[in-house]
């Protein structure tokens, strides 16, 4: 069965060309471009991943909600996709930094995106 | 209650902080007093031949105690976490007032005990109200001021018309027998000294205030603005970012064929799109990096495991050290493994770039060595490569900011010239070294090759 991911980014060309390469390496995907959908489209379709930006409507939207997701639903790995997140990084306090599995640069290449997405699954799924 | 706040205080907080540094500074000059106390004490008693009365020996000895004795207890309270940095409470202000009561009281019976007017020791009176004046505001050092030379001038007069015992040392003429108009001056004199130094003291001291507070205000202007300056680039650099991330994320796409299959001539457009729209982002992380770690205060330090870090940034780089073929070799000889304490976030933009540095100037078919060792208490990480290496005479200047050596622009257009800079900067923030040496040894004649190498302390103090 396909794994699926959810990805939650404002941009919505960001999701379509993340989607395309998802869905193209064999995975089913659903998408938000809004974060407050995204929560419930979360909580709904139950996902083996979630992707998530971090500045959406608010500039630590995406670390909010990884903290959220981890809270509720700790088995699924979240990563947080973002073009500043190592920057902003700084400015949050570790224990919003924690609840992420993994922090990817964006725009990140195909396989590196790739290659951590199955690294996570298979860890989790191994668990 | 008398407020003892200077009226042109604007930060409290510093105002606590000067005042309890200065009445540290009280006790410890106090010890010294008593040590100069006894001193003289015994130089005039045993040492020199003068003639000295009971009431005085026994009464400077019981203010020399005195002393001790209350500076003892000053100590205490010092450090006893009693006072409290409150308007109302027991404050810095009000024990550097006690201090100074206390202190003065003692220095009038020693003048009294060694001749009032006659007395060398009356001098300090001027001390003692400088001192008032560095402190408390002008009113209640008058007021004090005002109450010594009143008690002052009272016993000189009460001993003048022999009231009270009058004590002397030396075989100066004692005061009963000067004539009033003398005392008079004398006592005139005195009270304008005083009265004149505590006006000057004041008056520099909130002159002096009032320039302090506006050179903290200027400061506090320009971080703000370095601030607002640092967040501004934030800001621009993601909008700039954010379109570049999605025309690299559609182009890939599009170089992997997910769309389809593009033409060979296309396909070369493509990558050179590719390519140059990394080095904008590239250029937009620099950036980034550049901003954060100015407006850095502390360091986030935790527990890092170097190795795992490492092979972290291998992976992000793995792909294009593939495909311009050059072998990544990771080597760790340190023979203890203790953990070292450091920002992982900054840690791993060294490490980025300088992994990438060895990739990105080496040519196809090149290698890049990142070797662990330990040397004394520091972990050293060197990346050592067969690339293009840097001119002797530029290894100075390769960390400034903005620079970029002259081969390093040929043979690779684009580049920030902010990857040693940051490095530079993040690996100081550390208490950490950078060495940087060409060749590197691993290199040829052609490609010498550069060597970084990086001392940090295991733990940070």
């Amino acid at each position: 069965m396909k794994k699926k991911i959810l990805i939650i980014d404002d941009d919505p060309d960001i999701v379509e060309a993340t989607k395309l390469f998802l869905e193209y390496s064999g995975f089913e995907v659903l998408s938000e471009t809004d974060p407050g959908k995204g929560a419930v489209t979360f909580l709904q379709s139950s996902p083996d991943l979630v992707i998530l930006d971090v500045i959406m409507n608010d500039p630590d939207e995406g670390f909010f909600l990884a903290k959220k997701f981890k809270k509720s639903n700790p088995e699924i790995p979240v990563i947080i996709y973002s073009s500043v997140s190592k920057a902003l990084g700084y400015s949050f306090g570790k224990s919003d930094m924690i609840s992420a599995d993994k922090f990817i640069d964006k725009p990140a290449e195909p396989k590196v995106l790739l290659d951590s997405i199955n690294e996570l699954l298979k860890s989790y799924h191994n668990e | 209650m008398i407020n003892l706040i200077p009226l042109q205080t604007k930060d409290l907080s510093y105002l606590w902080q000067l005042v309890s540094e200065r009445n540290k500074w009280f006790i410890k000059l106090r010890y010294i007093a008593v040590i100069m106390l006894l001193c003289l004490y015994v130089f005039i008693i045993y040492i020199s031949d003068e003639n000295i009365h009971a009431v005085q020996k026994t009464g400077i000895a019981f203010i020399f105690t005195g002393i001790l004795i209350y500076n003892l207890i000053f100590s205490y309270i010092a450090t006893a976490n009693i006072i409290k940095n409150d308007v109302t409470s027991f404050n810095p202000m009000k024990f550097a007032l006690i201090q100074i009561v206390c202190d003065i009281s003692s220095l009038m019976i020693i003048v009294y005990l060694t001749g009032l007017i006659n007395s060398p020791f009356s001098m300090f009176f001027i001390f003692h109200a400088i001192i008032g004046s560095l402190i408390l505001p002008g009113r209640v050092v008058y007021f004090i001021v005002f109450i010594v030379l009143s008690v002052f001038t009272a016993l000189t007069m009460l001993t003048h018309f022999g009231v009270i015992p009058e004590f002397s040392i030396s075989n100066t003429a004692p005061v009963e027998t000067l004539s009033l108009n003398y005392l008079v001056l004398n006592l005139l004199s005195f009270w304008l000294m005083i009265l004149l130094s505590v006006m000057f003291v004041n008056f520099l001291t909130s002159a002096l205030y009032r320039r302090e507070q506006q050179l903290i205000e200027a400061i506090q202007k320009i971080e703000k603005a370095e601030t607002d300056k640092q967040n501004y680039i934030l800001a621009v650099v993601h909008e700039v970012k954010s379109p570049l991330s999605v025309i690299v994320s559609y182009l890939n796409l599009l170089i992997n064929g997910i769309t389809g299959e593009i033409n060979d001539k296309a396909m070369n457009i493509l990558t050179k799109m590719k390519k140059r729209s990394d080095e904008a982002i590239e250029l937009t992380n620099n950036i980034l990096e550049v901003s954060k770690i100015r407006q850095l205060k502390n360091l986030d330090l935790e527990n890092i495991d170097i190795e795992t870090l490492i092979r972290e940034v291998f992976d992000k780089i793995k792909v294009k050290a593939e495909e311009d073929k050059i072998t990544l070799h990771f080597t760790d000889t340190r023979k203890s493994r203790k953990t070292l304490y450091a920002d992982r976030h900054l840690l791993e933009i060294v490490l980025s770039n300088l992994i990438s540095n060895s990739v990105k100037y080496n040519h196809s078919g090149g290698r890049a060595d990142i070797i662990l060792s330990d040397r004394n208490d520091d972990l050293c990480i060197s990346v050592i490569d067969s690339g293009i290496g840097i001119p002797s005479d530029e290894s100075n200047f390769i960390t400034s900011e903005f620079y970029r050596a002259s081969n390093a622009k040929q043979y690779e257009k684009e580049g920030t010239g902010l990857g040693l800079y940051v490095v530079s900067q993040i690996v100081n923030k550390h208490g950490g070294k950078l060495y940087i040496k060409s060749p590197s040894g691993i290199g040829s004649d052609e490609y010498p090759g550069t060597s970084v190498v990086i001392h940090l302390p295991y733990i940070q103090e």
